[in-house]
């Protein structure tokens, strides 16, 4: 192992050791509740980081599998009994499949195209589910109320056992990727990001590993829409196939830094709390200035740190880098 | 540049940690709304209908109204109402975060608004689910009232209730002209609000002895109904009710008169209401029965709606607007209960509220009062009023005892 592979491991661990320990200051429902946002686009992030950071195809339809993954889990469960847990399975089975369909005409469109296709997508869906009687139309599906407890997957007194459960998913997401980042199917992906043509030429078979890379970006997003559907106990296509989705686990992923593990792990924990807590102080005032300092975040960002947070905490330990350097040269020159 | 984004973390950081101290004897209830975001207009516009209320019930006023000439809440030592505003951004996950989030840290007793039925739906959960009241008198989705919640309660009437009361406007009205109308045609939308509007006229044609002779609907936003409205006149119908929003609203006006469709009674739901409705079809809208649950023409038979409208004027600058007249009656249903149950404790104030008898007359809406099925919590006293356009104004003339001017009958020929 070498010694950055042991540093990110040890990162690794540290981060989950901090989300553990987390809900220890976090004593409030309002408090809780973020943690829970900041976990589920986490994960979300993490999971749009696959397809767009590792593999280059820009998606700005995530909402379309994260709606699709609520639904899949709640028609089951409304309709069949089925436990939100195996729902959760075959949400994220069901939503693989379906992007690997439509990842077979989609993988073929480059670059602004692709995006502009996802986008497509994700209004396409919502208007089919807005539509088809059978899974509630425009009215959704309600999930009734259970007893809290993991059985049932509610959770009424507290909201830890949401942020754990998502916790745990964005635990095994960050394995994932760090095994994948090591595989060879991960220097497969960054190839086709940087030069699709030529990784081509070298031998990487580009479709199949796209289909990959979208499969499992959007089991993963599926799961999430579980999660959230469980979370609120109600599904709706205005509400789970909302585009507004789609563009936040984006930025989530822009913000904190796209194409590296950590990267969409920070731009939510510290996009979450400012959304929602410039909400909870200033957004009763209805005049809109919550939503105007969340804005002149990510707009700050874009301008001055387009390499998200990851991008700028590498410049600054650079900068002490080479200060320290220069110091320790001074030095030898005194001596 | 490092710095500035410092800053503003700390701004954001340290802002909350100035918070007010509360005073005593007040009762804090919340109130969640689409402040910001698409909806944020008439989320502004039902967050004074609130703050109205809580005013009149905190202050002393001379007016007709419960709490109106008397400081506060009686029982409770004149006790003040402090509402404190959650903001829902038009998304269900936020209403649900929000309503939390008030409950738990600002400790309300109870919580009223929402305005849009998908909001509610986790609204109104994060409050049964953490032992609250919610009072809701702005959102009309029979849905929300099917789920058998304990802690939630609804003061407007449901759209079933509005589409029956269309067909008993139409019953009355064969009454008193001494005709006989037999032939029903309906005319919705196919989203959530539409399908509901056909399936309760449905029901209720059937338990009134009306034949629907054309049951039609299409898509939401359409760009031509020339089809649909062909049918609609093969019918031949004597009433036609059309559940739309705007946009269809306009568009089946205009091809109903190019194509010279000719009932005996109109009646629009909606989008009819909507004032550009009135600006685009102008004179070809005229006669047409509008359904609402407010109207400012009630002061003729209800004085209290003229001065509350003047209060309203003054504070704000404009005429009551219905959605602030809806938003209006939750609050005075809330002071009311914690009034009788003399505690702020929220399951005194459940049982309060199923015990709720409030009379007509001290409402600015049309009900008949506020009683609570003991099952649903729909106020059974619910009902809604029908407007009728009459150069280019909606008067109310249904239900008659509520009517300002009689109503126009038969629907004439087009112009």
């Amino acid at each position: 192992m070498q010694r950055d592979d042991i540093r990110n491991l040890a990162m690794l661990v540290a981060f989950a050791i901090i989300g553990l320990l987390f809900p220890i200051v976090a004593t409030t429902r309002f408090s809780q509740h973020i943690l829970v946002m900041v976990v589920l686009y986490a994960v979300l992030g993490e999971a749009w980081n696959i397809m767009a950071g590792y593999a280059g195809m820009v998606s700005i339809g995530q909402a379309a599998f994260f709606g699709l993954g609520a639904y899949v889990s709640s028609v089951l469960s409304v309709k069949y009994g089925v436990s939100p847990w195996l729902g959760m399975l075959c949400a994220g089975l069901a939503t693989a499949a379906f992007a690997t369909v439509i990842g077979l005409p989609f993988s073929r469109l480059r670059g602004r195209y692709f995006a502009i296709g996802t986008i497509a997508l994700g209004q396409m869906i919502k208007v089919v589910f807005e539509n088809w009687q059978w899974v509630g139309a425009a009215t959704g599906l309600m999930i009734p109320l259970a007893n809290q407890g993991f059985a049932s997957f509610q959770f009424h007194a507290s909201k830890l056992p949401y942020y754990y459960t998502g916790l745990a998913l964005l635990l095994l997401t960050l394995a994932f990727m760090y095994i994948m980042e090591r595989s060879k199917m991960g220097y497969y992906f960054k190839a086709i990001r940087e030069n699709e043509d030529v990784a081509s030429g070298l031998g990487v078979n580009r479709t199949a590993y796209k289909l990959i890379a979208i499969a499992v970006s959007a089991g993963i997003t599926g799961m999430c829409g579980t999660f959230l559907a469980q979370y609120s106990l109600y599904v709706e296509p205005e509400y789970m196939f909302n585009h507004s989705i789609s563009v936040t686990i984006a930025l989530v992923a822009v913000f904190g830094g796209s194409g590296n593990i950590i990267g969409p792990v920070l731009g939510s924990a510290i996009l979450m709390p400012i959304s929602e807590l410039t909400r909870a102080w200033l957004g009763s005032s209805g005049t809109g200035i919550d939503l105007m300092i969340y804005g002149a975040f990510i707009v700050l960002m874009c301008v001055y740190e387009p390499e998200g947070l990851v991008g700028m905490a590498r410049r600054i330990g650079a900068s002490i880098k080479a200060q320290r350097e220069r110091r320790g040269a001074a030095r030898c020159q005194n001596s | 540049m490092r710095k500035i984004i410092l800053a503003l973390v700390l701004v954001c950081v340290l802002a909350p940690m100035v918070s007010t101290a509360a005073a005593d004897n007040v009762i804090k209830i919340g109130a969640v709304y689409p402040l910001t975001g698409a909806t944020a207009t008439t989320g502004a516009d039902c967050r004074t209908g609130v703050e109205l209320a809580v005013d009149i019930i905190n202050g002393v006023y001379d007016l007709d109204l419960p709490f109106a000439r008397t400081a506060g809440i009686p029982s409770l030592g004149g006790a003040k109402i402090e509402v404190v505003f959650g903001d829902t951004r038009g998304d269900p996950t936020q209403g649900m975060a929000e309503t939390e989030r008030i409950i738990t840290e600002d400790k309300v007793v109870a919580v009223v608004g929402g305005y849009q039925s998908g909001v509610v739906k986790t609204a109104s959960m994060a409050a049964e689910r953490l032992k609250v009241p919610y009072v809701l008198s702005d959102a009309t989705s029979p849905a929300l009232t099917e789920r058998g919640f304990e802690w939630f309660f609804r003061v407007i009437p449901h759209d079933g209730i509005q589409a029956k009361n269309a067909l008993e406007m139409v019953k009355d009205i064969e009454a008193k002209e001494k005709v006989d109308i037999k032939r029903v045609a309906v005319l919705w939308e196919n989203t959530e609000w539409g399908a509901n509007v056909a399936l309760e006229i449905r029901k209720w044609a059937k338990e009134y002895g009306f034949n629907i002779v054309a049951d039609i609907p299409y898509t939401y936003r359409a760009t031509d109904v020339t089809s649909e409205v062909l049918k609609l006149k093969a019918a031949n119908p004597e009433v036609i009710i059309h559940a739309a929003y705007v946009s269809d609203a306009i568009l089946f006006t205009q091809t109903m008169k190019a194509l010279k469709v000719q009932p005996k009674i109109m009646i629009g739901m909606a989008g009819h209401l909507d004032p550009s409705y009135l600006e685009t079809v102008g004179k070809d809208g005229e006669y047409f029965f509008v359904r609402a649950v407010y109207g400012l023409d009630m002061a003729s038979r209800k004085p209290v709606v003229a001065k509350i409208n003047e209060i309203y004027k003054k504070k704000y600058g404009r005429d009551m607007s219905p959605n602030a007249a809806r938003s209006f009656t939750a609050p005075f249903v809330v002071a009311d209960a914690i009034n009788r149950a003399k505690s702020t404790n929220p399951d005194d104030i459940r049982k309060a509220l199923l015990e709720t008898d409030m009379p007509g007359s001290s409402l600015i809406s049309p009900y008949d009062g506020v009683r609570f099925d003991p099952v649903t919590h729909d106020n059974v006293l619910g009902k809604s009023l029908y407007l009728q356009v009459q150069n280019g104004q909606f008067r109310v003339v249904w239900p008659f005892d509520l009517a300002a001017v009689p109503y126009v009958y038969p629907f004439p020929a087009w112009k």
